[in-house]
């Protein structure tokens, strides 16, 4: 599938009235916003708010209960799977495949994105001498790394970031500023977290529970 | 430009059924689940069965004991594809970069080498455990070709199904019954037909087959839904 942030501008990512609810609790409800490309929004609440959640439904992994979440290219709708396409997500409850080395969870993703990854990406991430490191044998940090590696590998116009900067020390959140930084000139990125390190990225602001 | 776009999807939808595949080979060389649950399961049974029934046992007993060995070590193993994605957490990942199709084709070429190599490692264990004879060998190469396309097509859509319900152990076995009954009815009669030599064993051949092909149809129809609900 083609890569819409090389050839379309206008990306832009649309809450219609979002709600969703869990049984009998609702965690938000009448969501509306519209984000365009170079929109970093920064999605807070406390614990339980249903952050998470909001960038699982952004994501097309979860339905929302009421409402529709719409990206589009220009003026047109991108289907669910070209929806799903587009999004990068590194997330505390993904994982890469703990018993393949980072650069096989690299070929894998990339294989299955149809892509090749830019020759920097692991330099970047900090990763370039840990591609023949199995997954189970690294910390947590360089986990998170790994995860934030699969995300971008595809050059995805919308990136979702659960606390990108969880297990991560000084270096590992200056790589999560030039992931967002870079992000912002691509598409749009929205980041869930409590860390006010990570919250500093954003421009816009999503506040849930409020 | 259609038919241009359509051939790029499916080179596209090929080429990620192929890395899954490769996938799921080499975390398997890497960990062996699947391999030592379904190779323990059959080794086990067959040692077990072999000791109560001994040699000679009458030809319906042996083909039956064979299938019935060879459906519950796919159960303990070919139902873990989705599961692992799921309990690893790989699932998300996977659904955002893969379409269900070729998930679906991965995982389903998988599982099909994984009982075909359990099939003929433990055919030789029949004969020389149970004393059992088989007088036509080509039917008995179609009649188990036939019955792990079956088995592996029925297995690989329920494993999907239920991957993300809680009690799916019990669920999987529940779901897959009424897929898996004939096959295994079918299969057993085309077992015993190639023990004793008779052709028209080929017959259930050719249905468990078409059940296979039916069941495969309808999983690749459905399992977009599946995976993505």
């Amino acid at each position: 599938m083609r890569a819409v942030t090389d050839h379309e501008p206008s990306i832009s990512l649309t809450y219609q009235a979002v709600g969703h609810r869990f049984e009998r609790r609702a965690l938000f409800a009448g969501l509306s916003a519209t984000f365009q490309r170079g929109d970093v929004v920064a999605v807070l609440g406390a614990n339980g708010a249903g952050k998470s959640t909001l960038l699982r439904i952004t994501a097309g992994l979860v339905r929302p209960t009421s409402g529709t979440v719409d990206l589009r290219a220009g003026e047109r709708r991108l289907t669910s799977a070209e929806h799903r396409a587009q999004v990068g997500y590194a997330a505390p409850d993904t994982l890469p495949y703990r018993p393949l080395t980072v650069g096989e969870n690299v070929a894998f993703f990339a294989k299955l994105h149809g892509v090749t990854p830019e020759p920097d990406l692991l330099d970047r991430l900090g990763l370039a001498d840990r591609v023949d490191q199995s997954v189970s044998e690294l910390s947590s940090g360089y986990v998170q790394r790994v995860r934030l590696a699969l995300a971008l590998l595809h050059r995805p116009a919308l990136l979702l970031l659960d606390e990108p900067g969880a297990n991560l020390d000084d270096a590992g959140h200056q790589i999560v500023a030039e992931t967002v930084a870079l992000q912002r000139s691509r598409g749009i990125c929205l980041i869930a977290a409590n860390d006010p390190r990570d919250i500093a990225h954003g421009n816009r602001i999503i506040e849930l529970g409020r | 430009m259609a038919t241009a776009s359509s051939s790029l999807a499916a080179n596209t939808a090929t080429a990620a059924a192929v890395a899954v595949l490769r996938k799921d080979l080499l975390v398997e060389f890497r960990t062996r689940f699947a391999l030592a649950a379904i190779g323990m399961f059959a080794l086990t049974t067959l040692v077990a069965v072999s000791f109560a029934v001994g040699l000679g046992a009458a030809v319906s007993v042996q083909a039956a004991l064979l299938w019935v060995v060879l459906y519950f070590a796919a159960l303990s193993g070919l139902t873990r594809g989705f599961v692992a994605e799921e309990d690893g957490r790989t699932a998300d990942a996977l659904r955002l970069a893969a379409s269900g199709t070729a998930v679906y084709w991965g995982k389903f070429a998988f599982n099909l080498l994984l009982l075909a190599a359990l099939s003929v490692l433990l055919l030789p264990g029949f004969v020389i455990f149970m004393g059992a004879e088989v007088k036509s060998p080509g039917l008995m190469a179609a009649s188990l070709a036939a019955g792990c396309f079956g088995l592996t097509a029925a297995l690989t859509f329920t494993a999907a199904l239920v991957a993300q319900a809680r009690s799916r152990g019990a669920l999987g076995a529940v779901v897959s019954f009424p897929l898996v009954a004939p096959l295994l009815k079918l299969s057993i009669d085309s077992t015993q037909a190639a023990m004793m030599g008779d052709a028209a064993g080929w017959g259930p051949v050719v249905t468990v087959a078409a059940l296979g092909g039916i069941v495969t149809i309808v999983a690749v129809l459905l399992f977009d839904s599946v995976w993505t609900a």
